[in-house]
């Protein structure tokens, strides 16, 4: 009898809080506060890397682009997960504001994981000497990033919406295999790329000095991506709940 | 007695139409030959560049071949029939994947094996190279079909875009193998990580596939 | 956390020729992000604009 009322109870707050119209104005409340704070945040984390940390014995300064390409990567992976576990949840459950959050966030990841790319080549050129190599973890991020320009194309290729949500679930969830090839494929293939400094069971191998602004940097990322990920669920839920009421209301 | 029969169905359907299978042979056959042509004839740098083309030959077959798998039967509306009869479309995508393969995938892999020799190769390696031809044509396959069932309705080309990236691993994998055949070192562990993947996909890959195919015909 | 690592401006600018890159690094990602806010806030605007 317990067990029943639980059950309706727990279903009855999911299906009231994934209702894209309570998903809406909670949002709208929190996100000037998230947007501030976290740019508060990882400008004094670029800041502090930038400028107060000591030069690395032996890379040169040219070492301070850690600030930004660590961040991009973890995220870049991170949001795929996030995003094929949407899915998921939306394939299940069929909550609606899963398909929104998963459709939304697939830009964003494109953008992240061409930031993280871009900066890991330019990185490359006073490190190795080459701005290009078709090692595992570089080429994995490659392919990660084409999976999110192809989610995208898929999503777009189809008028109705039911569909291509459907489709865009399956796909992402198909394409979960390669975060863990990205993340141990450093560890299973020797080569260019230097092994995870940052490991939950070891000893950290960057100096503390350089990890404490590494890690306000990811911090402070991380925020930045949510107010974009949150920007563009409000720009799916304008264009898919344009004949609801609330939506008329609300502008 | 229901598996006997859909095989015997889609045995038919598939050698009805001889150019669907045959052609991507005579593509298959028509790469290999032509590829000795336009390298000089120094034997050296025939047999080290001939495993990329042959593994790139075989992707580039494989996608020929899954071209309009799925495209005639939803048509034709007999896909729609299944549904309806409530048979099981899972059965019709496993035993029509692996009709392809039958009819496509060994005798690629055979003429692979066989061309392997001809470009200066021991027959040793051929040997070696055989099982794991064609293992990772029944995986390219059945890749290519996963993309081809997301874009049923649009085209293949977005279909096949959509897939590469998750075939890239494969090729990487199959990179390491030509090592581990050119100089005999942990073959066999290459050899069982490709079994197991088949292993893992061949029986799930066609439940998705089934599940895209309903998605299409709702 | 008081101790700069560089002494003047154009050494914080060159840094012993690394700079370049460090500073190319951050303008695209700069680039980037406010690029990406810019074009979801004008999306926002213009389908606010088509319901109204």
């Amino acid at each position: 009898m317990l067990r029943e009322i639980l059950i309706i109870v727990i279903k009855k707050f999911i299906h009231q809080f994934a209702s894209p119209k309570t998903y809406f104005y909670q949002v709208n409340r929190i996100y000037p506060w998230l947007l501030y704070i976290s740019l508060a945040i990882y400008l004094t984390a670029i800041v502090w890397g930038l400028f107060f940390t000591p030069k690395d014995f032996v890379q040169g300064n040219s070492y301070r682009i850690i600030y930004f390409h660590v961040p991009a990567s973890f995220i870049a992976q991170s949001l795929y997960a996030a995003m094929s576990i949407s899915s998921l949840v939306y394939l299940v459950w069929k909550v609606k504001l899963a398909a929104y959050l998963s459709r939304s966030i697939a830009p964003v990841g494109a953008t992240i994981t061409f930031i993280a790319l871009v900066s890991g080549s330019i990185w490359g050129i006073p490190t190795w000497g080459t701005w290009w190599e078709w090692d595992a973890r570089i080429t994995s991020t490659l392919i990660l990033f084409i999976m999110y320009l192809g989610l995208i194309s898929l999503h777009n290729s189809f008028n109705n919406f039911d569909k291509a949500d459907k489709l865009f679930a399956y796909l992402s969830i198909i394409g979960f295999v390669q975060i863990p090839i990205i993340k141990k494929s450093v560890d299973w293939w020797s080569s260019l790329h230097q092994p995870a400094s940052i490991t939950l069971t070891e000893k950290p191998a960057i100096d503390a000095a350089m990890l404490y602004p590494l890690f306000m940097a990811m911090i402070g990322f991380s925020g930045l991506i949510a107010c974009l990920v949150i920007l563009s669920s409000k720009v799916q839920i304008y264009k898919r709940e344009k004949t609801k009421n609330w939506i008329k209301n609300y502008v | 007695m229901k598996v006997k029969q859909s095989l015997k169905h889609e045995l038919i359907k598939l050698l009805k139409k001889t150019r669907a299978w045959l052609g991507p042979i005579l593509v298959f056959i028509l790469i290999m030959v032509a590829y000795p042509l336009t390298v000089e004839l120094t034997n050296q740098s025939l047999a080290d560049a001939f495993f990329p083309v042959l593994f790139i030959s075989c992707l580039m077959v494989m996608m020929l071949a899954t071209e309009g798998i799925f495209l005639e039967d939803y048509e034709d509306g007999s896909l729609e029939h299944l549904l309806i009869t409530g048979g099981s479309i899972y059965q019709s995508v496993f035993i029509k994947i692996l009709v392809h393969w039958c009819f496509i995938g060994i005798p690629v892999s055979i003429f692979g094996s066989l061309f392997n020799i001809g470009a200066g190769n021991t027959a040793y390696s051929s040997i070696l190279l055989l099982p794991s031809l064609l293992v990772s044509t029944y995986i390219f396959l059945i890749l290519f079909c996963f993309g081809n069932s997301l874009s049923l309705t649009k085209g293949s080309v977005l279909g096949t875009l959509i897939t590469m990236p998750l075939l890239l691993p494969m090729l990487v994998i199959l990179g390491k193998l030509t090592t581990a055949i050119m100089f005999n070192i942990n073959y066999f562990g290459f050899l069982i990580l490709l079994f197991g993947i088949l292993s893992i996909i061949m029986f799930i890959f066609p439940a998705i596939i089934s599940k895209i195919i309903k998605t299409h015909l709702e | 956390m008081s101790n700069l690592a560089f002494n003047s401006i154009s050494d914080a600018l060159i840094m012993d020729g690394h700079g370049v890159f460090v500073w190319l690094v951050s303008l695209i990602f700069l680039v980037a992000i406010s690029l990406s806010f810019k074009i979801f806030n004008s999306l926002i605007k213009k389908y606010k604009s088509q319901i109204r």
